[in-house]
């Protein structure tokens, strides 16, 4: 599996349907049949990277919201989130 | 020519069906006579479904061979010895909810209930104790709007389920705790121990709003117990729940089921309640679930 870094830009994938549920995000992956949901801060960060944004820049428009983490927690968390939707096939590097 | 509505749907039967009796020109769902061909229609002792696109076949050993096609037409070509009590199980069952199917709609498997035009969706397994539960919210004063197949349909965000049939199946024993009377010539089915109970003030004519979906699961718990489900698991109560949901295997109907249940769960509350194997529990489940409907 790919390691997903700080420029990459992400994009869903073509077998993965949508659905948002108040706050949260409905997925479905037509290939594989499964479903995931994903939270509030998850769909947020979704939405951020399917406007074209690269990692690195998502963290530094987020880094406000988040002030109790680091610099680095924050990149090493929002590259992992990346990383497992990449793993489920759910997005994929552009 | 029999003139019914089941589910808010305008049906025009061959065969007499104990539904509501209805008024209209032009149907809906016609139920017809025929012969059916088909080049691998064979009998089989144990019976076989066959679903494709626009059709479900169902061979049932006691009634013959049926199609529902088209969302519009079921098609009966029947043995002559065939069961009446079997044949409306599966008219009112299965092959409804495939034709609803057909229809673009997912019906879930479970019973709705109904008071002061607030409602509950009763999903769970067989045995989970539904039927049960919805006759004692008959004793609450509630109305049965439908017993085993629930047609849910969505508009503007908002969720109905429709009315089926004033009749409820129950099983000796659980009509015995709630008191109820049971004749027990009316059999379900032939080779099920289970009987119509039947009354038309216990259920409801019109479609309601659901408030809520209440997932009933029997537990090694000493009272029941109530959790609001996260969105993750509330949705998967629903896709369990959805009427033979093995069956939708295309894409588009895989995507739509999909944005279906997303709306259900992003508009209305589901909650799991475990209730006591064994014990009679009815009552306190009520009040819980009535409970939790104050809190949203």
């Amino acid at each position: 599996m790919r390691n997903v870094t700080l420029d990459d830009v992400l994009a869903c994938n073509g077998g993965v349907h949508q659905a948002d549920i108040s706050d949260e995000k409905g997925l479905l992956n037509i290939e594989t049949g499964r479903y995931y949901v994903i939270d509030k801060i998850g769909s947020q960060l979704w939405a951020y990277a399917e406007t074209g944004m690269d990692i690195r820049s998502i963290v530094a428009v987020i880094t406000e919201h988040y002030q109790s983490e680091t610099h680095g927690e924050l990149e090493r968390d929002v590259l992992a989130f990346f990383q497992e939707l990449v793993d489920k096939q759910l997005m994929t590097v552009r | 020519m029999n003139r019914y509505e089941l589910f808010g749907l305008k049906v025009l039967s061959e065969v007499v069906m104990e539904c509501y009796h209805a008024d209209f020109e032009e149907p809906d769902v016609r139920i017809v006579h025929g012969s059916l061909v088909a080049s691998d229609l064979i009998d089989r002792p144990e019976g076989w479904i066959r679903v494709s696109d626009q059709q479900f076949w169902i061979h049932v050993p006691s009634l013959g061979h049926m199609v529902a096609e088209n969302g519009n037409k079921i098609t009966l070509c029947l043995t002559e010895q065939y069961s009446e009590s079997d044949l409306k199980l599966y008219l009112k069952g299965s092959l409804f909810a495939f034709i609803l199917v057909q229809r673009g709609e997912f019906p879930l498997h479970g019973s709705a209930v109904a008071k002061n035009g607030r409602s509950f969706l009763l999903v769970g397994d067989s045995g989970a104790g539904k039927s049960t539960l919805a006759a004692g919210f008959v004793e609450a004063g509630y109305k049965i709007v439908t017993d085993d197949v629930s047609r849910v349909t969505s508009a503007d965000q908002m969720f109905r389920v429709w009315p089926s049939y004033p009749a409820q199946k129950l099983w000796p024993d659980a009509a015995e705790k709630l008191g109820i009377d049971l004749d027990r010539s009316d059999r379900v089915m032939t080779a099920l121990d289970k009987y119509y109970h039947r009354g038309v003030d216990r259920y409801e004519t019109n479609s309601a709003n659901i408030d809520a979906v209440i997932e009933l699961v029997p537990c090694e718990v000493q009272s029941p117990q109530k959790q609001r489900l996260a969105t993750r698991e509330a949705l998967q109560v629903l896709i369990r729940n959805t009427y033979r949901v093995g069956y939708i295997r295309m894409e588009r109907s895989r995507t739509e089921h999909f944005q279906f249940v997303s709306a259900l769960v992003a508009a209305v509350p589901v909650y799991r309640v475990q209730r006591p194997i064994g014990l009679n529990t009815v009552a306190d489940q009520i009040r819980l679930i009535e409970a939790a409907l104050s809190e949203v």
